[in-house]
């Protein structure tokens, strides 16, 4: 059986609302369940941008750390847990736990990471994050949904709180799914 | 040259006035003295009002507004006096949107302040009177000067091919301009420099930041290089190719920096990102 959609009379097409934007800046972190809304980070670098979403509760979290370990500065950690990865991974769990969002449903999604031409290894921050993460996760019996680091290219990245999509966007190029 | 030919190209860029030219000049000889630097200021009536604009807005919450440079330098101090008037002398430039290489309006702008922050952070790092703090905060504000130009000349297709080119492993954004255009950033911003006659001094700092000459000793390209990639780690790190860049471990390493210290210095330039962020272009 085959249906056809008739649009009523006089129907006028209506692009759909623009999603609200709930920036997460860098070293931030933000957990929502408002369904209307993305939650956007822009231009992830060296940093790493790591997704979570729980699609039965409709709750996500977006994560933006710039260093590895909150070891260089405690006091910085306590102040700023979600400047560092071993800080800020687990409290964004613990935000969307607050908002009804249960670990065994969580999707984990993982970007950034962007390295220099670095031949000498001097400025390890961007693998050394990347590492943090997968560490951490491993330890956690954490398994990935999807990932994308590395790289020369800084990224843009947001999640739609309605269906967990994340979308990354590179300078110069269209943006597409992760 | 190439360089000269894209700059003859390109309209409407906000050249310095002479009062910065010859400020520049008198702090890259060392030989400013507070008073005149207030005076070539002072006579200067456009780069005054955005001054006087700039110390009355809201980031510095003055109680009375100042109305003259010599008060504006008691209450904020000469050091920031400079900054403003760089800021209101490349902002116009600076502050642009660059399709040509995917940047936002006040997207480089931002890069560029918080790399002027680094460059003092870090000058006043290292072994004292390398580089004056003045000069350091002008060369990391004007280091990618040349981007300006050099978007212009990346047509779609141009564009298209950049960023082929840097994504074949190895290949940096320099090269890559260069193989498109027969010049790249850096020596378009130095040429842009040169001809604007400021001191030979700031054409370093700009001609070699992606490369810096460290030997015999550290010069502003060196502090400007390693200044630039924490910039790009601790803050917005816009448009193509911001990571396809090359490291110089030498430049490091003259300044006296080890792995340690680099993640520091991107936790103090983070911290200052607030007070970057305030700012924004006097028109
Ligand atoms: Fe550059
Ligand atoms: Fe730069």
């Amino acid at each position: 059986m085959s249906i056809t959609l008739t649009p009523p009379p006089n129907h006028r097409w209506v692009a759909p609302t623009p999603k609200k934007n709930l920036i997460v800046g860098m070293g931030d972190m933000l957990a929502s369940n408002d369904v209307s809304s993305q939650l956007v980070t822009y231009s992830l670098g060296s940093c790493v941008g790591i997704t979570i979403y729980d699609p039965v509760a409709k709750v996500g979290g977006l994560l933006h750390a710039m260093l590895p370990d909150s070891a260089i500065n405690l006091d910085r950690a306590a102040a700023r847990p979600y400047m560092f990865v071993d800080t800020g991974l687990p409290a964004m769990f613990h935000a969307a736990y607050a908002l009804g969002g249960a670990k065994a449903r969580l999707v984990i999604k993982f970007c950034g990471g962007a390295q220099f031409l670095d031949d000498k290894k001097i400025f390890r921050i961007g693998e050394r994050n990347v590492e943090a993460v997968m560490g951490m996760l491993a330890r956690n019996g954490v398994r990935l949904a999807a990932s994308e680091t590395g790289g020369h290219a800084s990224r843009t990245v947001r999640l739609d709180l309605a269906n967990g999509n994340v979308t990354l966007e590179i300078p110069g190029k269209q943006s597409y799914l992760l | 040259m190439k360089a000269d030919e894209l700059i003859a190209k390109a309209k409407n860029l906000q050249v310095p006035s002479p009062a910065v030219v010859s400020l520049l000049g008198m702090l890259a000889e060392e030989e400013a003295d507070n008073e005149e630097i207030i005076q070539v200021i002072t006579r200067d009536s456009v780069i005054s009002s955005k001054i006087l604009g700039s110390c009355n807005a809201a980031v510095y919450g003055l109680a009375t507004p100042v109305t003259s440079i010599d008060q504006a330098v008691l209450y904020i101090g000469h050091s920031e006096i400079h900054r403003l008037v760089m800021t209101a002398a490349f902002g116009g430039v600076l502050n642009q949107a660059l399709p040509g290489y995917a940047i936002g309006e006040q997207e480089l702008w931002q890069h560029s302040l918080l790399t002027a922050h680094v460059c003092v952070i870090i000058s006043e790092r290292t072994p004292h009177g390398v580089i004056d703090p003045a000069i350091a905060y002008t060369g990391g504000l004007i280091h990618d000067i040349g981007k300006n130009v050099i978007s212009r000349a990346l047509t779609p297709e141009f564009q298209g091919t950049l960023m082929e080119l840097i994504e074949q492993p190895g290949h940096s954004l320099l090269a890559a301009e260069r193989a498109v255009l027969g010049t790249d950033h850096a020596e378009v911003g130095a040429c842009l420099l040169r001809k604007w006659r400021l001191p030979e001094l700031l054409i370093e700092g700009v001609a070699h930041h992606h490369k810096p000459a460290s030997r015999p000793n550290v010069k502003l390209s060196t502090l400007v290089h390693v200044a630039d990639l924490i910039a790009h780690q601790a803050g917005n790190s816009p448009g193509i190719g911001s990571y396809a860049a090359q490291t110089d471990a030498a430049a490091v390493t003259a300044l006296g920096l080890e792995a340690a210290d680099l993640e520091k210095l991107v936790m103090d330039a983070y911290d200052t990102l607030a007070e970057v962020a305030g700012k924004r272009v006097v028109s």
